[in-house]
């Protein structure tokens, strides 16, 4: 019988068995009587130990026996599951990931390191610092028959009812549905001028059909945020470890589903963010107790949808930001004036941390201080159409929130005219469309404000920002404005008209235009003129 | 007629590998459970002649699965399959009324040869 027919299978079951048993051995560690976490990691181990000896990966079953053997000797309660042995059991599964990639691209397993094998048959569990030991002497046949089903198996039952399909593949269809749909603005603005009867129904019907056709390859694009968040508890752990820090990491909400290429985009922003809460959000252990808190803190990530939305929160317990620190630290550095400093809102403030060459670190560490920073998150959650607010009291913690779609490429967006040009907002960055007077606008110390719902949003002319030509109307004309929410504070856009909501398909920019500040992408009209994205937040 | 069978494992890949084994000898796989509330539904359903069963799973104890089965449906033979080697768990499953026992790894001749001597 010939096996390399089930290599793939092998392959992803085996990833999905290391992530979950790698999840597991966390929260062990901050559950170390959690004896259904214990009969779990050890069936990874022994599933995996299976199939690799079915696939006759010798290497792989042998690492995997021993660590069952170790697994079982805590399984049956012999010994207690210590801290050293998570260290052993989360080292060895690395090597088996490793492993299992060789497999992936070599098609076979080449045998790891002996060192690692002889520490782990000579594992001593007294020598290792003893967590509470809490287990029953409850034997295995007590365990209750309906256990909840664990959340990270994501596999199909059914093997017939899916199929793997080349991302590049799923990324074409996209392109070419966004350009079915530029195709359908061009044919029903021929349409209209030609003027040719009983068109609407055939046109219509097409629209409805392409309405479709992008609904199913979004779909198929989707994948639960469970894709990059795996290695988050594991990132979170080592590091705390590495620093003496004792903290909690919760994940709520890793089944629900966003676009692939938004969580491949946003995945590395994540690991910032939550460097950022151990490193610098997170007080050590004497701090916290010194503050009347908690030994442990928590830091939660959380993802929560909203109709067309998903947002991914960040929250600590740990320090917080002050916003006349960060304040002080951005005129010192010269990033603003001290009067400009003045009239920043504390939520302006906190949003301080997002300007490039911002960095509130005492020391620079050797893990945060180093590859992006919140500026280049900021420009990742802004290139996909998002919103990236941050939330902090000083003392309490920390919440930052991005706003994200949940597809990318094809946006409803409103359309507005300013001079010659038309400039498209996406829609989920406009909070609301207003016409206001002349009168209306309030010139404050040379600012532009007004007033909306009690409170002062600061205006801006579309016109100016673009360098169109700005019309001289009357005081009693009406002038179009698009209030956009951007970081929590909103800003108003006055514009010469505003021509509708559409359905577009954002294409990038090349370089020379990538380079212009204010705009994210471009679309074609029907009738071929290009309308420009733009990204409210840089051009404020 | 070709005997049905019933392949529960909780890693899809042990159950296509088995799959692909039992097939080639002609042998109708009529069900795939990957737990043992799916086994105790599709038992149900399909009735199978054979049961492959692998002793480790998510949610329950294999050998209160085992005994379940062979309970409800003394009809259906059970082949016990894990990679669980310990004697007195082979002679458990037996006592449960499992009528063989396969260690994993297997090769496909040691699967085909112990389905061939059930009885039918």
């Amino acid at each position: 019988m010939d096996m390399s027919q089930y290599r793939d299978l092998f392959v992803s079951e085996s990833r999905t068995h290391l992530a979950a048993f790698n999840g597991l051995i966390v929260n062990l560690e901050e559950r170390p009587d959690d004896k259904a976490a214990i009969d779990e990691i050890f069936r990874h181990a022994h599933s995996l130990k299976g199939m690799a000896a079915t696939m006759m990966y010798e290497p792989i079953a042998h690492l995997a026996h021993i660590m069952e053997d170790l697994l079982s000797r805590v399984r049956s309660g012999e010994a207690s599951f210590v801290a050293s042995l998570a260290d052993l059991l989360l080292e060895s599964s690395d090597a088996l990931s490793g492993m299992v990639s060789q497999v992936e691209s070599a098609g076979e397993a080449i045998p790891d390191d002996a060192n690692l094998l002889e520490r782990l048959s000579a594992f001593d569990f007294a020598a290792g610092k003893c967590l509470p030991q809490v287990f029953s002497e409850e034997s295995d046949e007590n365990i209750p028959v309906q256990q909840q089903q664990p959340a990270h198996q994501f596999r199909q039952t059914d093997s017939f009812k899916s199929i793997r399909i080349r991302t590049e593949t799923l990324d074409h269809l996209v392109n070419i549905t966004g350009e079915l749909i530029t195709n359908r603005h061009r044919l029903a603005e021929c349409i209209r001028q030609s003027g040719a009867p009983d068109m609407d129904e055939p046109l219509n019907q097409l629209s409805g059909l392409l309405r479709e056709l992008r609904n199913v390859v979004f779909k198929a694009r989707l994948v639960p945020f469970a894709f990059i968040a795996e290695r988050f508890p594991r990132l979170v752990r080592d590091l705390a470890r590495k620093q003496g820090k004792e903290i909690t990491f919760h994940l709520d909400g890793k089944n629900i589903e966003l676009d692939r290429g938004i969580l491949e985009e946003i995945s590395e922003s994540l690991v910032h963010i939550l460097r950022n809460a151990v490193d610098h959000g997170m007080e050590m252990p004497g701090e916290r107790v010194a503050a009347g808190k908690t030994i442990g803190g928590d830091i939660r990530l959380s993802v929560v949808r909203d109709k067309d939305h998903v947002e991914i929160i960040i929250a600590d317990n740990g320090r917080g930001m002050d916003p006349e620190r960060l304040k002080l630290k951005a005129v010192e550095k010269g990033l603003v004036t001290l009067e400009q400093a003045g009239l920043l809102t504390p939520q302006e403030s906190l949003m301080l941390v997002c300007t490039p060459g911002f960095s509130t670190a005492e020391t620079v560490s050797d893990i945060s201080g180093r590859g992006v920073g919140m500026d280049a998150v900021r420009s990742a959650v802004h290139s996909l159409g998002g919103i990236l607010t941050i939330h902090s009291e000083a003392g309490l913690g920390s919440r930052i929130v991005l706003r994200l779609p949940i597809t990318v490429s094809i946006i409803h967006a409103l359309i507005v005219k300013s001079g010659i040009l038309e400039i498209a907002f996406p829609i989920n960055v406009v909070s609301r469309t207003l016409e206001l007077t002349r009168e209306d606008i309030i010139d404050q110390a040379g600012k532009k404000i007004i007033e909306l719902d009690g409170v002062y949003v600061p205006v801006r002319s579309l016109n100016r920002l673009l360098g169109q030509p700005v019309a001289a109307g009357l005081a009693a004309d009406l002038v179009p404005a698009i209030v956009c929410e951007i970081g929590g504070t909103l800003i108003a856009f006055i514009a010469d008209r505003l021509c509708g909501q559409h359905e577009i398909f954002v294409r990038p920019l090349g370089p020379p235009l990538s380079s212009l500040r204010g705009l994210s992408g471009a679309t074609l009209t029907g009738d071929g003129r290009v309308v420009f994205v733009v990204d409210a937040a840089s051009l404020a | 007629m070709s005997r049905t069978v019933m392949i529960v494992d909780d890693a899809l890949f042990m159950r296509n590998v088995l799959r692909g084994i039992v097939v080639e000898k002609g042998y109708i796989v009529v069900a795939e459970a990957a737990s043992g509330i799916e086994t105790m539904k599709n038992l149900h359903t399909h009735q199978p002649d054979i049961i492959l069963l692998d002793i480790i799973l998510p949610d329950s104890n294999g050998l209160d699965l085992l005994q379940s089965i062979t309970g409800s449906y003394p009809k259906s033979k059970v082949v016990v399959c894990s990679a669980i080697g310990q004697e007195q768990v082979i002679q458990k499953a037996l006592d449960l009324g499992a009528k063989a026992f396969i260690q994993k790894p297997f090769k496909p001749e040691k699967v085909i040869e112990v389905l061939e001597s059930l009885e039918p």
